[in-house]
């Protein structure tokens, strides 16, 4: 059945088109969870197919890209080299004397070279945040830069002792019970046992390579929102559903997480965007 | 950026004959009509009606869409391609809106 609507004109109609349908026979079957889980796995498989939508927000970035004078902005491999920067950040930028990881570099970069004070780079970068079908101009910027290291494979010097050190910082905070509901990242994302939320599996840090598959999408595309997510947007959205206090964007708390995340999935090829529903 | 602008892609070359895949991707928030249940005021929607696939000028596919699709909608179509040529869609939304994007194909 699947295969005729496949090959039939109406194929592409839409993703959600395509959701619905599969919802619709999902209630007229009654199907057991695991049959449900097998459908949202194959809708995915699907959409990973095609055309990715984030891919516009790369053609746009570009633009921003020179708009906001990035291309004086030095990602570790020289000024305004875009290729590969995502497969060796977060690293230890002597100018600003921090480790940096993409997006707080972004930030960095547009204080130095786009003339903006800290808050307007906050409001920059959260334009988006909390709504759907944004085009935001941030969000646009991180996915084209993510997009020129598609292919490469990840690679955090963790021999140098900054990054190192923010590992290990990064790694504390992963393992950390904080807030009222006492939750840590380790709750949903670490073990052997399988955890879902709803149909969703979620990916562990202890099996092997799953951390890679998930960080090395972002940001990625999500269907339900019609806009791009990335890292610490996604960093914001875990910890407000953990009840952990409010993240700020650009942080040093952004910078460890990643450099663990990162870190742990060096040696992954970079996908970028990823899809999600 | 702005609403309507698409991605086009098919493939660089092909045999001829041969039946390929034209995908796209156009940016539009596809949404519907709707009536706020407190206040009844009613929230006009915003979609895509139209989409026309032309090859060489020569319509070869239409498709009627209404509210009920998601946003950025990526469509497949099948085409089967006999000599080069410009592959052209034409779309248009409620609102009175027409764009157009093409792409070209070689054949061997």
């Amino acid at each position: 059945m699947r295969k005729i609507f496949l090959t039939s004109a109406v194929f592409g109609l839409a993703c959600a088109g395509l959701l619905g349908y599969q919802t619709v026979k999902a209630q007229d079957q009654e199907l057991s969870p695991e049959e449900e889980i097998r459908l949202v796995q194959e809708f995915n498989r699907m959409m990973a197919e095609g055309i990715n939508p984030g891919e516009i927000w790369a053609e746009m970035g570009k633009e921003a890209f020179k708009k906001y004078n990035l291309d004086k902005c030095d990602f570790g491999l020289g000024p305004g080299k875009v290729e590969g920067a995502l497969a060796q950040l977060p690293r230890y930028f002597p100018d600003a004397k921090k480790v940096m990881d993409l997006e707080t570099r972004i930030g960095w970069c547009l204080q130095q070279y786009a003339g903006m004070t800290p808050e307007q780079v906050k409001k920059f970068a959260t334009q988006c945040w909390g709504k759907s079908q944004c085009m935001g101009e941030y969000d646009a910027i991180v996915m084209y830069v993510s997009m020129a290291s598609n292919g490469q494979k990840v690679n955090v010097n963790l021999k140098n002792p900054q990054v190192k050190r923010m590992y290990e910082i990064g790694k504390q905070i992963y393992y950390a019970r904080l807030g009222p509901w006492d939750f840590n990242c380790a709750t949903c994302h670490a073990g052997q046992q399988e955890v879902r939320i709803r149909a969703t599996k979620l990916w562990s840090a202890d099996r092997p390579g799953e951390a890679g598959q998930a960080v090395s999408i972002f940001p990625k595309y999500l269907v339900r929102w019609a806009q791009p997510m990335t890292m610490h947007y996604r960093y914001a959205e875990c910890m407000r559903q953990m009840r952990w206090p409010t993240f700020e964007p650009h942080s040093d708390l952004a910078v460890a997480l990643s450099a663990f995340l990162y870190g742990t999935a060096n040696g992954t090829e970079i996908k970028v965007p990823g899809i999600g529903r | 950026m702005a609403t309507g602008t698409a991605i086009v892609r098919v493939p660089k070359e092909a045999q001829k004959g041969q039946v390929i895949r034209v995908q796209m991707v156009i940016t539009h928030p596809m949404t519907p009509t709707r009536r706020d249940p407190q206040t009844g005021q009613e929230t006009p929607g915003h979609f895509l009606t139209k989409l026309q696939l032309f090859y060489n000028d020569q319509l070869v596919s239409e498709m009627n869409m209404a509210a009920g699709i998601s946003a950025n909608p990526f469509i497949a179509l099948p085409l089967k391609v006999e000599s080069a040529g410009v592959i052209k869609i034409v779309y248009e939304d409620n609102k009175g809106g027409k764009w157009e994007k093409t792409a070209e194909i070689t054949v061997k």
